[in-house]
């Protein structure tokens, strides 16, 4: 296997080199997912994830952050979650979250729950809300509702309205409360809430649950939405 | 910028049945329209996303401002020097020397607002429909969102950076019954389409395989990063992709060969041949269920999609898909059996037929001759892409090429794209769109976007 640990040295190069570099390491993280190399894609996971917590440029914790995405596991979690707390470099905190997006399992979901409730920037917690979002059904882990409530209702705007967003994937028709209740002051922002309550009653009615749906979508038909809204909402009513 | 007020062909049909309904008198606005060409309330008032150089050239000032039918009433752009060229008219030049092409002001008669973020565009009430020209990375959120607005959408091809982003896309289009063309614009050839009603009509036997040529990638030149120009909203352009040093050589068209942004050739012309080749094999609701292949990245110059590349594919009923690539000697003498012109070729045990936009030919002339019998296919049938759009926007029916066929297509270009990249057979399950035992490769199916960017 490649030397990671020069590689990822290479990285800070000027382009030519940080280049090849980033050829390099892909072409070792790409191999590394066939069923015979698992354990060499969990070494590169650890590799990887240990250089992103080291001293690179941005831009190489950029690539790092990526490719550790591919190849990291339940173990690097704690040290991708310490990244997106403790950088000082913006871009590196945050792909650190992004890497945590893209990683499957409970670990992943855990660590996101915490960065969404206590991110260290709106930035950081509406990434988490974003990624909590998709994680939905059998892949949604413990808090991740509740999370996503208690995010709903905070003061910032961007991470409310994200977290109804996010809400409005899980098809419970007690979240509509939630989402309604956003303090949606501009156009843009009650435009959002109602597209999330749209999505909300869409998901109840393909889990079978149209009572359920019927309350949600009339509301939005009822109340001052946008007519494309209210012309979604009477299209899923039937 | 000017923000005009005037009322658009749905405004105005709502605001003249009102009339109608108050005053004894009925005049049709159709009344006011001089032989074919319709009435200005009549036109479909169309907000231009992405006025560089694919958005301008081809659809505002080849089409948009040439087709009666049409009328722009907004632009897009973070890039304040495109917005000026689609105002003001841009010189390009031409064999006999320079040339200006009028833009909006000039066309239309006056200036139309224009917005660095194409939300503020799809939140006017009186856009009806978006033409959407931006880089791939931002096809499904300017899509989705134009969806949610109620616009109707012409979106270009690759319909989507990500296999997800496109199942997204076709989501909110059903979602809000949206009229969507994607722009694989070949399906509204007739050569294209004559060359799958014969295929699919049996006139070269038992279809046994295809193989599409779609070009190689560019390797392009180093450059050092430098400040963004002042014009360009650099961060905005970035998007959902993650943030990167500005290099001049890495935008607008030249967007195409970073992987950051798009699939390169794979995905560029892919998006045109293998949509076809979905076309004639009657796949265009699935996909194959075997992937592998070979590529060559650049190790040199600052782009990282493949720049050469041979990927074959296994459909469900044994056909198989070839896509090449070209101009590498290695490649081309390795796989002698599969140099060909740029195009498609569909090979049966009768016979084969080659088409691409210039040519169609077949392994018997007769083939394309011969009068059509009784139970011969007949496909659906477009003469013009952005027509058929405007069509089924008074229609409401689907476009020739729309989002799912859109998505089916694109589809084929990523997993092409994911197999060059991980060096292993793969197995795809076309129905639940995941591939079958290699994770790695699932997560390949979609990226995780920067904040605050999300579907």
């Amino acid at each position: 296997m490649a030397n990671i640990s020069e590689l990822a040295t290479k990285l800070d190069s000027p382009p030519p080199e940080a280049r090849i570099a980033q050829q390099a390491i892909l072409t070792e993280v790409w191999h590394s997912g066939a069923k015979d190399q698992q354990k060499k894609r969990a070494e590169l996971g650890e590799q990887l994830t240990a250089e992103l917590a080291g001293k690179h440029k941005p831009t190489a914790n950029i690539k790092l952050a990526e490719y550790a995405s591919l190849t990291a596991g339940d173990k690097q979690v704690d040290s991708l979650l310490n990244v997106a707390q403790t950088s000082k470099e913006a871009h590196t905190a945050h792909m650190a979250c992004w890497a945590l997006d893209r990683l499957p399992g409970e670990a992943s979901t855990a660590a996101l729950v915490k960065l969404a409730g206590a991110g260290k920037s709106v930035d950081m917690c509406v990434a988490a809300i974003n990624a909590l979002g998709q994680r939905v059904g059998s892949n949604a882990g413990k808090g991740v509702v509740d999370t996503l409530k208690k995010c709903a209702a905070e003061k910032e705007v961007e991470v409310a309205l994200a977290a109804g967003e996010a809400l409005a994937n899980h098809a419970e028709a007690a979240l509509d409360a939630t989402i309604a209740g956003i303090k949606a002051e501009s156009d843009r922002a009650k435009l959002r809430v109602a597209k999330a309550r749209i999505r909300l009653g869409e998901g109840l009615v393909k889990a079978g649950k149209k009572d359920d749906a019927k309350k949600i979508l009339q509301a939005v038909i009822d109340g001052d939405a946008e007519p494309a809204q209210k012309k979604v909402a009477k299209k899923l009513l039937g | 910028m000017s923000k005009p007020n005037q009322p658009s062909r749905r405004t105005f049909i709502k605001a003249s049945t009102a009339a109608a309904l108050a005053a004894p008198t009925i005049i049709s606005p159709r009344a006011f329209a001089k032989g074919d060409t319709p009435a200005p309330s009549d036109r479909i008032n169309i907000g231009s996303i992405g006025v560089g150089d694919l958005g301008r050239r081809h659809h505002l000032f080849g089409t948009i401002l040439k087709n009666p039918r049409m009328r722009c009433g907004a632009i897009a752009d973070p890039d304040a020097g495109h917005m000026k060229q689609a105002l003001e008219g841009q010189m390009s030049k031409t064999k006999n020397g320079e040339q200006h092409t009028p833009g909006i002001i000039a066309v239309q008669g006056k200036e139309v607002p224009a917005y660095k973020d194409f939300r503020d565009l799809c939140d006017r009430k009186d856009i009806d429909a978006v033409l959407i020209a931006v880089p791939d990375h931002w096809h499904a959120l300017c899509a989705i969102y134009a969806c949610e607005a109620g616009k109707d959408v012409y979106c270009e091809k690759p319909l989507s950076y990500t296999i997800h982003e496109g199942r997204k896309m076709a989501d909110a289009v059903a979602r809000y019954g949206t009229v969507f063309q994607t722009g694989s614009m070949q399906r509204s050839d007739k050569r294209f389409r004559q060359a799958c009603e014969l295929v699919r009509s049996g006139k070269i036997g038992k279809v046994q395989r295809v193989d599409t040529y779609v070009g190689a990638s560019e390797l392009g030149t180093w450059q050092d990063p430098v400040a963004p120009p002042a014009e360009l909203d650099w961060n905005f352009w970035l998007g959902p992709a993650p943030w990167s040093e500005y290099m001049e050589n890495c935008v607008h068209y030249q967007f195409r060969w970073r992987a950051d942004y798009s699939g390169g050739k794979m995905t560029d012309w892919g998006a045109h041949h293998n949509d076809i080749a979905q076309w004639g094999l009657g796949m265009d609701a699935s996909g194959p269920v075997k992937v592998s292949g070979e590529a060559k990245f650049p190790t040199s110059g600052p782009y990282d999609v493949a720049s050469h590349f041979d990927i074959d594919y296994t459909y469900g009923n044994g056909v198989t898909l070839h896509c090449h690539s070209d101009g590498d000697k290695e490649m081309s003498q390795k796989y002698k059996d599969r140099n060909g012109s740029n195009g498609i070729k569909f090979t049966g045990d009768k016979g084969w037929i080659f088409v691409n936009r210039g040519v169609i030919g077949a392994s018997d002339p007769e083939i394309l001759t011969a009068k059509a019998a009784e139970g011969d296919v007949k496909l659906y049938n477009s003469k013009d892409h952005h027509e058929n759009w405007l069509d089924c926007i008074k229609t409401r029916e689907k476009p020739i090429c729309d989002v799912e066929v859109g998505h089916r297509s694109a589809t084929v270009c990523h997993l092409g794209n994911i197999a060059i990249r991980l060096g292993r057979e793969l197995a795809w399950d076309p129905t639940a769109e995941k591939f079958v035992g290699d994770d790695q490769a699932n997560l390949l199916t979609s990226r995780p976007m920067r904040a605050p960017w999300h579907l």
